[in-house]
């Protein structure tokens, strides 16, 4: 799932690594604050074991094999998903910083995808479903097996959004050259079952060890990380944007159609400057006020979708903030 | 006497027969799998860590063109620009050791190969130069990084983040993380090893001890963090991490300044030249 460059357009890549900043100030601050500091190296050691997990190769029914993310694992054995979003990130950047392993400017859409998306969905929906049912394994893998195919779904759709938003004068694409008619299933098809299996077998099989093992390990997590629904609901809208770009997928896609025929016509006389893209990448990022009028829908779509979590995330960290000083004292007679 | 019946005796014939065992023939994928995998990881980490030549620049600044030139390239709407800095990456790439260019270029290869099989189909589809253009930018793009990385040591990489103003707990986790992947893959191996030689004949089980494998140096790694937090204890640490700020600029920088600024133009000229 690793996205690799020049895939996605520099300015989807800002767009997703814009989304990512607040995500992971979010979560370091999330990190200090759950994370008692007697267990702050255990962040740097948990992202080294996500990273040799990744290296492990799991063997599937009919003699294949594939490797799993585990984001939803090390969140679930954290007890945080902010954890989990740290750890899978500095595995990712190793990745792409020494490995060649997915784009450096990709960076910030595979952490979406892998450490925003996986982590937060897996965690959230593995809470729920022990919290109702009382069955931590099958919590664990339906959570993971559902976080790793929201993000490899992610993935898809920042593909596939890629030849609808990003072409020459001569409507060729410029990046990714599937649309998400190809992309979808492309990505699906491989998740929703070898992949997806992988990180099911990862995810319970580490945690029925684990908890057979020491189950005290998993006993000793930071009460205050009980999920609020509105975790959810995050997650699962920022899922849903794209996919009301797609529910209005006909009518969109005429829209784009004609859009580029008048811009084509127009370019004669403009030339091609409104290619989008540079302007798009300072548009989203630097002048989001000026970006607003008059701007595409789709950027729209993106926009709304990062301003609403970023909505949240200040909300929560304003949250957070405000109980700070209890939590600091508390810290401070640990020592 | 006893020593002549020893004298005298003879070799039983069952030990003269020669032995006919051909060990039934094992499914040996996980492990040896997960072996190279690990072992690949270790190697570049341990043994080949990134040497900096003397005349390179500042790790923060070679981070920086690094990322430039990706961009650059990334936004580039014209294949000359991308061939240029094609022509720039395999220029620079000529000045290293064969046995350092071997080891970017075999990352390189894969990139190169495997987006040029997914981007096959597009010629399919009507959109035939894309296969050039995208496979040239990936090129381009994943023998910067391997430059990068095999140019220079990696807990000066990590430190030079520090001018990027990224917080602090970040680049400590990043420090352990890349010491202690070396430490917990060398767990790993030794488990997998051990695996191994347990495993013999036919032991169709193997890849049952997978979740044991994870699961144990899941342990370890708590344990490792336990004792790591001790140890920086007895070190004074409060809760806090300060990295040092080491933004030296060094004679050598000026000339990838320059290059960053004259790349720069080029890609403005040629993006210019097409409007």
């Amino acid at each position: 799932m690793h996205i690799p460059e020049n895939y996605l357009s520099p300015s989807t890549c800002a767009v997703m690594a814009a989304a990512m900043v607040s995500v992971w100030t979010y979560s370091v601050k999330k990190v200090k604050e759950e994370i008692p500091k007697v267990k702050m190296p255990l962040l740097g050691i948990g992202a080294a074991f996500s990273f040799l997990g990744m290296m492990f190769n799991i063997p599937l029914p009919g003699g294949t094999t594939g490797h799993a993310v585990g984001g939803t694992l090390i969140a679930i054995l954290t007890g945080s998903p902010s954890a989990g979003c740290i750890a899978v990130t500095i595995a990712l950047l190793i990745q792409a910083l020494l490995f060649g392993d997915g784009g450096i400017l990709a960076f910030g859409a595979n952490c979406f995808n892998m450490a925003f998306i996986l982590p937060f969905l897996g965690f959230a929906i593995y809470k729920l479903i022990w919290e109702k049912t009382g069955k931590r394994k099958l919590a664990a893998g339906i959570g993971s097996y559902i976080g790793i195919n929201a993000a490899a779904f992610c993935a898809a759709i920042e593909f596939g959004i890629q030849p609808l938003l990003f072409t020459d004068a001569a409507g060729k694409a410029l990046y990714c050259p599937y649309p998400l008619t190809i992309s979808i299933p492309a990505m699906m098809i491989g998740h929703l079952t070898l992949f997806g299996i992988a990180e099911i077998v990862l995810t319970t099989a580490i945690l029925a060890f684990v908890e057979k093992i020491s189950p005290e390990t998993l006993e000793e997590k930071p009460a205050q990380s009980a999920f609020k629904p509105l975790y959810i609901l995050m997650a699962v809208l920022i899922i849903f944007t794209p996919l009301g770009l797609l529910a209005s997928g006909t009518a969109w896609g005429e829209w784009g159609v004609e859009e580029m025929a008048s811009l084509v016509s127009n370019g004669k006389a403009l030339g091609y400057t409104p290619a989008g893209m540079e302007k798009g990448f300072s548009l989203a990022s630097l002048f989001p006020d000026y970006s607003m009028a008059g701007m595409p829908e789709w950027i729209g779509y993106i926009l709304s979708a990062v301003v609403g979590v970023a909505i949240i995330v200040i909300f929560f960290k304003l949250l957070a903030g405000s109980k700070k000083d209890k939590i600091d004292f508390s810290k401070g007679q640990s020592v | 006497m006893q020593n002549q019946e020893k004298n005298n005796s003879f070799l039983p014939s069952w030990m003269c027969e020669t032995e006919q065992y051909v060990p039934s023939i094992d499914k040996d994928g996980f492990i040896t799998k997960s072996t190279q995998a690990v072992l690949g990881v270790l190697s570049k980490l341990k043994w080949k860590e990134g040497k900096d030549g003397c005349l390179s620049a500042s790790p923060s600044l070679k981070l920086c063109y690094t990322f430039l030139y990706i961009l650059l390239t990334a936004c580039s709407k014209n294949y000359v620009f991308s061939l240029i800095m094609a022509g720039g990456t395999i220029l620079a790439l000529a000045t290293y050791p064969a046995e350092t260019m071997k080891q970017i270029l075999s990352g390189t290869f894969g990139a190169v190969l495997f987006s040029a099989l997914i981007l096959l189909p597009a010629v399919f589809i009507g959109n035939p130069q894309i296969l050039l253009i995208i496979t040239t930018k990936v090129f381009v793009s994943v023998t910067l990084i391997g430059i990068l990385s095999a140019g220079t040591s990696w807990n000066k990489l990590t430190a030079s983040l520090r001018s990027f103003h990224i917080p602090d707990i970040f680049i400590f986790t990043l420090d352990i993380t890349l010491k202690y992947i070396a430490v917990l893959g060398e767990i790993c191996m030794e488990i997998l090893t051990s695996l191994r030689l347990r495993s013999v004949g036919q032991n169709r089980k193997k890849a049952q001890s997978f979740s044991g494998i994870l699961g144990i140096s899941f342990l370890k790694s708590r344990e490792m963090a336990e004792e790591m937090y001790a140890a920086m204890c007895c070190r004074g640490f409060v809760g806090e991490y300060k990295t040092q700020k080491t933004s030296t600029f060094r004679k050598q920088d000026i000339l990838s300044l320059l290059l960053m600024i004259g790349v720069t133009g080029i890609f403005i000229y040629f993006e210019g030249l097409w409007k």
